[in-house]
């Protein structure tokens, strides 16, 4: 008996290991770059890492694209090309150029959501141009370009001005095919005379594509009306001719009241509750009963007007960030088919409430 | 809770005994001529150097004594044995004498092992039967701190080489009537006296049945204490964990008696063994008890986190390294890649390496004097691991878990253990170098297993986790509860007596 | 008593709680989904109040014969040659589990993290691993469940981090989806989730306590694995939208892959290897239960030998086939059989119990 033990245990050292995969022998990628435009040619890059030691940072070795007919043919090719096998299961970013998703975005992330070795916490970022320059361009300051587009969401999805999304929460709606909810994604633009990108906003998408547009600061509207804080939020405002005033959002409430009658359309009432402080008001007397009424009174209808232009921008977008659908879905499963969303949506009634109250002027943090 | 079965783990042992024993050589008796009776043993021990003779002939004696004169006390013997006789006026000679232990002997085979143990045989003329005179010479090791049990607070004293000395360690501070010692004499050759301490009031007495049926039944030449009793008695001699605890302090044998385990001492050796124990108890240390209850709690969970990493870091570095990179965070794995890229040998061999060199450096400092022994520490440890690291054999990553693994393997307050926990880590190396994690688990849930199975003396080694005893673990295994709360014995030795603490703690009202 | 060594209700709790969870625990919520969508958990529940209907059955009719096993009193009811066919029928049933576990391990497995490592490999290693525990006697076999029991909490430490994500909405309105297709979850849960109570006719006799704290053992057992699974299924429904778990065999796993802790990313690849000694414990139950058949069926003295013979059997069935969707077309079938063994059977043995009058004489 523990001769035959001792026997297949030789053999199983003999034979090795089947699955080994050296962490040396393997090109780790953080971050990758998608260019299809057109859905029979799909251009995957990959950035390369080089590990710094105490005199030199960690940098980008080595940027190298290939086109395929699928993403996995493309990695394969890849493969062909770089020194080690690429191992995609680090890969923190991927980007996907704006003119790639005009078409159903799906079939470029099937692998990579599925596959059980790609990360489903890597970021999405959508790229204004082409996705391949953005790590092929040099990056002042940052040698490694897949961290510093990591970090450069994270903080801006900690300031509240794109949405915090992974490549498991972004791909969670595409499957929703009662649109009930919508994706969306933040897009970055590069500038090239300051060698730096730039958080432009986010792109929203209806149905697996692109369907529009939104500026950071009306991002920041959306996140808030969708309850979904950061860690900060900042708004700034015209207060009055020149001048300006920039706000934190400390505490909000949201309320969503869905009328689903049974004759006639659907419509919302969204009512916010929120308190703020002020970190820049120059004209000051914040300390006066009566200044901070108005300015409540100010700030709550400026919040409230920018929401109802952001709300116009996605129902003309067609996607329904906020979940509405979805909302309405939950309440009364059967009234909702009824309604066939792709067409109600837009023409819904959406009444916005907004209560603002300031909470403190003195120190700000 | 557990019945106790006994003997069904251990049926070598029964059979060991018995009919093996040679049988006694046919000498015949003494005769009532004292010169004969000693030329008679003289030629039964062969002429040995130190065996000494003597004869008397005072007023009403008339006799021989016989002693080795290496280990009897001549003081002694003229004090009490020569000056009595030569001064006795009384009609029995041996009511004279003013040694404290005698004892008539008959069987000249008797006679002989009561010469060895440092007796002195007197011979009178006209009597069949020798007077054994317990006038043994005792020499002394000052009773000092054992060096690999060293505490902070708490006694200092150790055990020493001779029997007595230990017991009377023990009753010094047990002073209990119930404290009972039982001898037995084992080793045909060496005659070591084993001596069996146990509380009667406590431990259990099917246990201390088995265990005297254990130490019974060892037959043998020598008897070589504590490593020959301890794989004599030990449930499973194969298993890398130890079933015995091995003290050398009095302070920790007196807890454990009177925890209702059963104490093992052999002539000869400091070390007392103790069973049965839980592989907890050999995570303990008399530091824990004079320690305060929350310092006391986290460094034994301190000590128990150690054995785990003593264990699975060296396996989970080389899983992560080889098969499973992406449980790495990112940050983390481009340091661990700048470190082993340039390394030319698998992560399996790299560690395997270093490990072996660590337990190398061990092994040589440990019988070196002090000063040499920390040199070689501070060269082997130091000197080569950097130079290992800066000519590229081995990555930052392997010297850094190498050597975590191999501190925390001394953590454990058992030498014993701590050899224990360094073994393991070899096996668990090569299944996580050929399966990831899953090897590593597959070695993990081995030993869980074995550690499910092993009993220590017919109880379950791994109580209180298995069998699973929330108040066992909580009272004394994981956390050090404060004195007062140990209201009751740890169950894992079975104790006959549960009480140990009766409201200490409701203080008499002012 | 045939075998010295008995358990305590402590461990009869666990030994059934590990029988039952095993390669279920992270398939569940799929497996309900097919049949009931987004109110799987629901079914889950359902199915868990159904088993305890079974427990009962089965708590009454071994609690008539305090002193047998099922082999040993399965012939005093219907006679000596339905009995025999019925205990070969039972030892083929947990040999069937046996291998389906391992081959649904080994499958999963190879998808997740070691595609290229032949099955046979560690179809041996399992079975190596569990053979050597399942030679040992009952108690043993216990004390190593409720050891591998603690590993059950990491469950919640995976689960916590996600709650901010829960979509509550894609659960919305709970059981809209109808009667018909909850019962459709229901009955597609036993072999893979709940199969495992059934021990109970086996473990009675060598139990010690009272007769209701074997039933609490066994009721309370299966509600813990009632509620674990109905936790996980409802995480993965809340984190999945209804059309996207469609796509995730294992929802369980990816829900996990996305959580991150400080130190440690990708906690799916851990979790696969804690499941891993999930599946152990109740191959190990299994193999020793049907090893304990076999034993009775040879009137042999001792559960090894025939424990070897099985185990050596178990490998090549397991590996037969690597095929997912075939993997899956057999669970199904396996289900159906179950339900006749784990319900039916009982069910109609009492009833001869009642009727005949039979109990244990010398109780």
């Amino acid at each position: 008996m523990k001769k035959w033990i001792g026997l297949g245990l030789s053999c199983l050292l003999l034979a090795g290991c089947w699955d080994e995969r050296q962490l040396k022998e393997r090109s780790i990628i953080f971050g990758a770059a998608i260019d299809a435009p057109s859905k029979e040619e799909i251009a995957f890059t990959v950035a390369i890492p080089e590990p710094g030691n105490e005199q030199k940072p960690a940098s980008t070795k080595q940027v190298i694209s290939a086109t395929g007919r699928t993403v996995r043919e493309s990695t394969r090719k890849i493969d062909r090309k770089a020194s080690a096998v690429v191992e995609i299961g680090k890969m923190r970013v991927l980007l996907i150029s704006k003119e790639s998703i005009q078409h159903d975005i799906y079939p470029l992330l099937d692998d990579l959501y599925r596959n059980a070795r790609s990360p489903l916490n890597a970021k999405i970022i959508i790229t204004e141009g082409k996705a391949e320059p953005f790590f092929r361009n040099e990056i002042e300051g940052e040698p490694l370009y897949s961290t510093y587009y990591h970090t450069l969401i994270e903080s801006a999805e900690d300031s509240t001005m794109v949405p915090n999304t992974n490549l498991q929460r972004f791909a969670s709606p595409l499957f929703d095919k009662s649109d009930g909810e919508a994706a969306m994604a933040p897009l970055i633009t590069f500038n090239k005379e300051e060698k730096m990108a730039e958080v432009k906003g986010t792109a929203l998408f209806n149905d697996r594509r692109i369907a529009g547009e939104l500026s950071v600061a009306e991002t920041t509207v959306l996140l808030l009306m969708n309850d979904e804080k950061g860690k900060d939020a900042t708004l700034t405002f015209p207060m009055g001719k020149e001048e300006n005033m920039t706000i934190r959002i400390e505490k909000m409430k949201r309320k969503m009241k869905l009328h689903m009658p049974k004759d006639g359309p659907a419509s919302v009432d969204l009512s916010y509750q929120l308190s703020y402080r002020v970190t820049d008001y120059p004209p000051g007397h914040l300390e006066e009963q009566k200044v901070v009424k108005k300015v409540n009174k100010k700030i709550s209808d400026e919040i409230k007007q920018s929401m109802d232009k952001t709300m116009d921008k996605i129902k003309e977008a067609e996607s329904d960030i906020l979940g509405i659908g979805l909302s309405m879905s939950a309440k009364d499963p059967d009234r909702f088919k009824q309604l066939k969303w792709e067409n109600a949506y837009p023409e819904l009634n959406v009444k916005i409430h907004v209560k603002a109250e300031i909470i403190e002027s003195g120190i700000t943090f | 809770m557990a019945v106790w079965r006994s003997g069904e783990d251990d049926p070598l042992s029964l059979t060991a005994g018995g009919n093996t024993k040679p049988q006694s050589n046919d000498s015949s008796l003494f005769s009532l001529s004292a010169a004969e009776n000693t030329k008679q043993l003289i030629d039964l021990l062969g002429k040995s150097g130190d065996l000494k003779e003597r004869t008397f002939s005072y007023e009403k004696a008339e006799g021989r004594l016989l002693y080795f004169e290496t280990i009897v006390d001549s003081g002694r013997i003229e004090e009490s044995i020569l000056r009595p006789l030569s001064e006795t006026d009384m009609q029995n000679v041996e009511e004279a004498l003013t040694v404290l232990e005698r004892e008539e002997i008959a069987d000249p085979d008797k006679a002989i092992a009561a010469l060895m143990q440092g007796k002195v045989l007197l011979f009178l003329e006209g009597r069949s039967v020798c007077i054994a005179c317990g006038v043994e010479t005792f020499f002394l090791r000052s009773i000092m701190e054992p060096a690999n049990e060293k505490v902070i607070r708490g006694s200092h004293d150790g055990f020493v080489e001779n029997l007595n000395t230990n017991i009377a360690l023990i009753r010094e501070r047990l002073k209990s009537p119930g404290l009972m010692i039982e001898y037995v004499q084992l080793g045909q050759k060496t005659n070591t006296r084993v001596a069996i301490i146990y509380e009667k009031e406590i431990a259990n007495p099917e246990l201390v049945e088995e265990l005297k049926r254990r130490v019974n039944s060892i037959d043998m030449d020598m008897m070589f204490d504590p490593g020959f009793l301890e794989d004599m008695v030990e449930d499973s001699t194969l298993s890398p964990f130890p079933q015995v605890l091995n003290t050398e302090r009095p302070d920790r044998a007196i807890a454990n008696i009177m925890d209702g385990r059963i104490a093992l001492f052999g002539d000869g050796s400091p070390t007392c063994i103790i069973m049965p124990v839980t592989f907890f108890a050999l995570y303990q240390s008399p530091d824990d008890y004079n320690a305060r209850t929350i310092p006391g709690s986290f460094y034994r969970l301190l000590r128990f986190l150690s054995f785990l990493i003593a264990i699975l870091m060296p396996g989970l570095y080389i899983a992560i390294v080889g098969f499973h990179l992406e449980v790495l965070p990112a940050d983390l794995i481009l340091t661990i890649k700048g470190g082993v890229q340039t390394v030319p040998f698998p992560p399996i061999f790299e560690v395997l390496a270093m490990e072996t060199a660590i337990e190398i450096i061990r092994e040589a400092g440990v019988r070196l004097p002090t000063p040499i022994g920390q040199t070689i520490g501070i060269v082997g440890g130091l000197i080569i691991g950097d130079a290992v690291v800066s000519a590229g054999f081995a990555s930052r990553t392997t010297v850094i878990v190498v050597a975590v693994t191999a501190i925390s393997s001394f953590v454990a307050p058992s030498a014993e253990m701590s050899t224990a926990t360094r073994l393991i880590r070899f096996p668990l190396m090569i299944l996580a170098s050929l399966f990831g994690f899953y090897g590593l688990m597959f070695g993990v849930v081995l030993i869980a297993m074995h550690l499910c199975k092993l009993e220590s003396l017919g109880r379950p080694y791994f109580a209180p986790l298995a069998p699973f005893r929330l108040k066992d673990m909580l009272r004394d295994t994981f956390i050090k509860q404060p004195a007062w709360k140990k209201k009751t014995r740890p169950l894992d030795s079975h104790p006959i007596r549960e009480g140990a603490e009766f409201g200490s703690r409701e203080w008499v009202k002012k | 008593m045939k075998s010295p060594a008995t358990i305590s209700p402590v461990q009869l709790f666990f030994i059934i709680l590990q029988t039952q969870i095993g390669i279920g625990l992270i398939s569940i919520p799929y497996t309900v989904q097919e049949g009931a969508g987004k109110d799987g958990w629901i079914s889950i529940l359902l199915a868990g109040l159904f088993v305890q209907g079974g427990i009962a059955v089965i708590w009454l009719l071994s609690s008539r014969f305090p002193g047998l096993t099922f082999y040993d009193f399965a012939p005093l009811l219907v006679g000596k040659i339905i009995g025999t066919v019925l205990t070969m029928m039972y030892m083929l049933f947990f040999f069937v589990m046996v291998c389906y576990q391992l081959s649904v391990f080994l499958a999963i497995s190879s998808n997740w993290a070691f595609p290229r490592t032949p099955h046979v490999v560690f179809a041996v290693l399992t079975v190596a691993v569990s053979v050597y525990l399942a030679k040992e006697n009952l108690r043993i076999i216990g004390r190593f469940h409720i050891l591998a029991s603690f590993l059950l909490v990491s469950i919640i430490f995976v689960l916590l981090p996600l709650i901010p994500h829960f979509e509550m909405r894609y659960l919305l309105p709970f059981a809209s989806n109808g009667v018909e297709d909850i019962m459709k979850g229901v009955g597609k849960t036993f072999n893979t989730a709940f199969a495992g109570f059934e021990l109970l006719l086996w473990l009675y006799p060598f139990t010690e306590g009272s007769k209701t704290a074997k039933w609490k053992a066994v009721a309370g057992a299966n509600a813990a694995t009632s509620i674990i699974y109905a936790i996980l299924a409802f995480a993965s429904s809340a984190i999945f939208s209804p059309e996207e778990i469609k796509v995730v065999p294992e929802p369980v796993l990816y829900i996990i892959k996305e959580a991150e802790l400080i130190v440690v990313e990708r906690i799916d690849l851990l979790f696969l290897t804690v499941w891993a000694v999930f599946v152990l414990t109740t191959m190990i139950s299994y193999l020793y239960v049907a090893s304990t058949g076999l034993t009775h069926l040879l009137k042999a003295k001792e559960h090894k030998k025939s424990l070897y013979v099985l185990a050596v059997l178990v490998i090549p069935v397991a590996i037969a086939t690597e095929n997912r969707m075939e993997l899956m077309r057999i669970g199904d079938k396996i289900n159906s059989v179950s339900i006749i063994l784990l319900f039916v059977i009982p069910a109609f043995l009492l009833m001869v119990a009642l009727i005949r009058k039979k109990r244990e004489e010398s109780v």
